[in-house]
């Protein structure tokens, strides 16, 4: 009686830990901040109703980036990740799983977010937020008629000097806010998975760039404080912005807050760059053991209900097209607009090469704003540097 | 006998007080501000020993804190990962930016791949810039392979120049800096025990955070010295002082060392140990300047009296014996200044009384005087008179020496012609006879011819002796000055006294040079030899001994010595100081009158200008000398040159 009691008792571990092997929780890291609540309720409701674990982890997007790397070398990479498209450029790294949108049902995705997570016609992710673009704010109570041009505003500044408020402000030396002035020069240093930092319209960008802190339109030191609180705080006439922001500028300056296209650089208009936070699968996932949950996942995130819910509370741009149409019909004209200038954004391709010269040119940009050194200096190390984390990259394909 | 120096009694009381208290208190003053320097000296270097101390233990608690914190980032997941992949860049540029925050003497850090490659940097701007002088430092540590994980320190010039050029403006003005720096070692994958270099972390701290925070003023001076190496930061700009008071201090950073060098400008540190010794001196001066005013006081007051005093003796020595008296404090030089008064009035009466007794005895003394000057001319007129009387005297012994010689060969001459007297009458008396033969007069030519050179001899003497006479008596009573022959004069003498001479038996030696040709009195001459001869007969030779005189006649250098000596009884040692004396002689029993050397004394002192004197010859014999100045007496002189060869 003794021994089968003991045999019994075993095999019933055995069976439990068995199933508690099979049941690993589905690993899913993210970097939406404001609905990481939401996405973890959802996903683990989900979860409850397919029979199946999750487990959400919301990491800001540098950590998760680092993060996801490391977990690739430590051989424990999450299943699913959520997080902004240029990942991708890392997909050698990341062993990312190409997708084949057969397998998904999924609504309409507009063409050129589908382009946020392409390369070589190949899928490495599935958008589920589109955007993260940047729009030009303004007061309305300073200015009934926004500037439409960099000349317009310096003239516009002669009025703003005498009721003591600063013309502009945005994160000046955040580097991705200089993106839309090397769009305005053509002047994006890739093309074909090459840096190419070194032409003079990237020096003229950094020239004219620079002009405007020396110059006095903005300050060289302002940062996300002033282009945010400051701005609401109406010290500032206009701020570049991102769409994230939006919400919160217009629950603080109500019908005060004005929005429009970046204004034009001597006859050159200005480009926001467009991008999506996207569902990207580490470790080739999808073709893993959890692939159906992941899969379900995705779609659920991916539904007309969520990705509405993800625009009603923390008004994020849903990237199902379907949604977006809804949006459009039903909400103010504010949104109408962001939507219609996400649309005349830029989209860079997530090359390998793009992760190289983001660094560099995060690294050059910040040394050409605090040295008393000339472009030509600069772009020459840019290149330099570039050329070195390509080379990195490509070792460690 | 030495005269001692006089002092001043008032001196004396100066030195007494002053020894007695100024220089036991300037000798105290010494040793105790000597003390006082010392000590503070030492205070002032322990002072400053403590704050380097202090310094160090800053500056070590920070590289400390730093070297830690740099070894833990050289372990970070995020920081090893950042040379290999730029995504980690963020998370490692948060890290450093932590290490930043809580270690404010680094400026900026960097993170290198093996390549030499600047991965990372924080703040940011940095992050393009390649430091390459440490670069191979850098290499030679990834090199080393050393996975202990050990943090370097070093230092390396160049540094400035590649900031500032980066930067394009003067981001350091000095090259003066700490490196820290560690390997970044991770673990192979899959074996934990297989680790790689895979990277180099490094912070630039420079030396003036360091010196800022220690918040050194103008005149204090820190240096650093790393592994002993000559300076490799100082604070700038300090003032030029010339000399400093520098305490070091060691600081042991896991397996370096630094050495703070501290010091204050010696000009400051010793200032309030001037100041103290400076007050010290100025009371010790206050109070000697206050003992030497008292003493001379003290000694002013204790001289008054002696003053005074003086002051009243001199009034008595000057004859003023009416003066008052002084107010004197003290009585007991109040009852001396009694004493002197009286002494004084004693004096003056006594004086008084003296002056009139003199006064008599002058009177007295003054006719005395008078008596006495005649009865000295009739002395005087003695004397001469009996010098006159010695001359010729001497003048009569001379001719009586003369008479007596010269009667000898007239007496033969006189003979002499009696006897051809007589052939010549018997000649006559022949021819009157007509028996006059030839043999007769041959006889008589024969005869007369031997009277004849007799005769001849004989009045030839005569008249010798005569002329000898007449020149020695002419001259000695002739006082004229004339040429002479000094050598055949003094022969001339000897022979004038050849009769004297005679009746001794006297051998007689010249030494005088043929040469000297005299323009004196020769007459001073005969009296002088006269009067040694007729001495040297008369008082030291008998005539029955063989007796000697030497006469020597020479010019040394610019004078005639005349040296007269004979082989005599001697003179007496008694006597010898006498001989020159008029009237002293030793026979004057025998007629002697005392008068002979003195009268030689006379002619030589006054008439030849010379001088004599008697060489004492233990009663040998007599020896005088007699010096005589060249000048005009002299006309030409060969002088005596054998004994000089």
């Amino acid at each position: 009686m003794y021994k089968i009691k003991v045999v019994s008792i075993l095999v019933l571990s055995f069976f439990l830990l068995s199933f508690s092997a099979t049941a690993k929780p589905i690993v899913i890291w993210h970097q939406k901040e404001q609905a990481a609540k939401f996405i973890k309720q959802e996903l683990e409701h989900l979860a409850d109703r397919m029979g199946f674990e999750v487990q959400v982890t919301y990491m800001p997007t540098n950590d998760l980036k680092s993060a996801l790397i490391k977990s690739i070398i430590q051989k424990i990479p999450p299943d699913i990740v959520l997080a902004p498209a240029d990942f991708i450029s890392y997909r050698q790294q990341l062993a990312l799983s190409k997708i084949n949108l057969e397998e998904f049902d999924i609504g309409d995705i507009s063409k050129q977010s589908w382009q946020t997570v392409s390369s070589h016609n190949k899928i490495y992710g599935i958008p589920l937020i589109v955007g993260n673009n940047l729009l030009f704010y303004y007061n309305k109570k300073y200015v009934t008629s926004p500037a439409t041009t960099w000349q317009e505003i310096q003239h516009q500044n002669i009025n703003f000097k005498k009721i003591m408020v600063n013309p502009i402000g945005w994160n000046y030396r955040e580097v991705y806010y200089f993106l839309p002035f090397l769009s305005a020069f053509d002047a994006l240093p890739i093309k074909n998975n090459t840096p190419i930092f070194n032409n003079k319209n990237m020096k003229a960008a950094m020239t004219f760039y620079k002009a405007l802190s020396t110059s006095g339109m903005i300050n060289l030191n302002c940062d996300y404080d002033c282009s945010f609180k400051k701005f609401i705080q109406g010290k500032y006439v206009y701020s570049i912005n991102g769409d994230w922001a939006y919400s919160e500028l217009k629950k603080a300056l109500g019908d005060n807050l004005g929005l429009t296209k970046l204004p034009s650089i001597q006859g050159k208009p200005m480009k926001s760059y467009m991008s999506s936070i996207s569902w990207i699968f580490p470790k080739n996932s999808l073709q893993g053991h959890h692939s159906e949950h992941i899969k379900s996942i995705v779609t659920l995130s991916l539904s007309e209900n969520f990705q509405y819910q993800l625009y009603k509370q923390f008004n994020l741009t849903p990237a199902i097209q379907k949604v977006q149409d809804k949006i459009k019909q039903s909400e103010k004209s504010d949104y109408a607009l962001i939507l219609q200038l996400l649309q005349h954004s830029v989209v860079i391709a997530p090359e390998p090469a793009l992760s190289a010269v983001w660094l560099s040119l995060q690294k050059g940009f910040d040394y050409f704003l605090s040295a008393n050194v000339n472009p030509d200096k600069v772009v020459k190390i840019m290149q330099k540097s570039a050329l070195r984390e390509l080379q990195y990259i490509n070792i460690q394909k | 006998m030495l005269i001692k120096k006089q002092q001043r009694f008032k001196s004396l009381i100066s030195i007494i007080i002053l020894s007695a208290a100024g220089i036991p208190a300037l000798i105290v003053a010494i040793i105790l501000i000597t003390q006082l320097g010392d000590n503070n000296r030492t205070q002032v270097e322990d002072k400053i020993e403590l704050k380097a101390r202090m310094l160090s233990q800053q500056i070590e608690h920070k590289l400390e804190l730093l070297t830690t914190n740099i070894d833990q980032l050289a372990h970070d997941q995020n920081i090893i990962l950042a040379t290999d992949n730029g995504v980690f860049g963020n998370a490692a540029r948060n890290q450093m930016s932590v290490l930043l925050e809580h270690n404010s003497i680094v400026d900026f850090i960097q993170i290198y791949d093996i390549y030499n490659w600047p991965a990372e940097s924080f703040p940011e701007q940095y992050s393009l810039m390649e430091l390459t002088p440490v670069l191979e430092t850098l290499t030679s540590i990834i090199k080393h392979k050393n996975f202990s994980s050990q943090v370097f320190m070093f230092y390396h010039k160049g540094i400035n120049n590649v900031v500032n050029e980066y930067f394009n403006k003067t981001i350091y003005s000095e090259d003066q800096y700490i490196v820290v720096t560690a390997p970044l070692i991770k673990n192979t994958e899959g074996d934990p025990n297989q680790q790689q270099i895979n990277g180099v972390i490094l912070a630039l701290v420079p030396i003036s955070k360091f010196l800022k925070e220690m918040n050194l003023t103008d005149s204090q001076l820190v240096s650093l010295e790393l592994e002993k190496k000559s300076t490799i930061a100082k604070q700038s700009n300090l003032p030029k002082y010339s000399k400093w008071m520098i305490k070091s201090w060691p600081v042991q950073i896991g397996q370096n060392t630094i050495s703070l060098n501290y010091g204050e400008p010696l000009s400051i540190v010793t200032k309030p140990i001037n100041r103290a010794i400076l007050s010290f001196t100025l009371i010790v001066t206050i109070i000697l300047a206050s003992c030497v005013i008292f003493v001379i006081w003290i000694t002013k007051r204790l001289s008054t009296p002696f003053n005074q005093m003086h002051e009243l003796v001199t009034s008595y020595t000057q004859g003023d014996f009416d003066v008052s008296m002084p107010e004197i404090r003290y009585m007991e030089f109040r009852e001396l200044a009694d004493l002197l008064s009286n002494m004084a009035h004693t004096i003056f009466q006594n004086k008084e009384e003296l002056e009139h007794k003199v006064k008599i005895r002058t009177n007295d003394l003054a006719k005395s005087n008078e008596e006495l000057k005649l009865t000295l001319d009739k002395l005087n007129a003695m004397q001469e008179h009996l010098i006159e009387s010695e001359k010729m005297s001497l003048l009569g012994k001379l001719v009586a020496g003369v008479a007596h010689e010269i009667s000898t060969p007239i007496g033969i001459s006189v003979t002499a012609i009696s006897t051809l007297e007589t052939y010549t009458d018997t000649l006559f008396e022949f021819v009157d006879s007509g028996k006059l033969t030839r043999n007769a007069m041959s006889d008589y030519i024969a005869k007369t011819s031997q009277l004849i050179p007799i005769l001849l001899n004989n009045l030839n003497r005569a008249a010798e002796l005569i002329n000898n006479f007449k020149e020695v008596a002419v001259d000695q009573s002739s006082e004229d000055k004339r040429r002479f022959n000094l050598h055949d004069y003094i022969y001339e003498v000897l022979n004038s006294l050849q009769p004297q001479l005679k009746r001794y038996q006297i051998s007689i030696e010249v030494n005088c040079d043929k040469n000297i040709l005299m323009n004196s009195f020769p007459g001073a001459f005969a009296q002088i030899i006269t009067n040694f001869m007729m001495n040297s007969m008369s008082h030291g030779f008998t005539q029955k001994q063989q007796h000697n005189i030497s006469i020597n006649a020479q010019i040394i250098q610019d004078q005639l010595e005349f040296v007269y000596s004979d082989d005599g009884c001697g003179i007496p040692q008694e006597n010898i100081n006498n001989i020159f004396d008029p009237f002293y002689t030793t026979k004057r029993n025998d007629g002697g009158s005392g008068l002979g050397l003195s009268i030689v004394r006379s002619i030589v002192h006054q008439k030849l200008q010379g001088k004599i004197k008697v060489i004492d010859t233990q009663q040998k014999g007599v020896k005088l000398v007699i010096f005589i100045p060249l000048t005009e007496n002299i006309i030409s002189a060969k002088k005596m040159t054998v004994n000089m060869n």
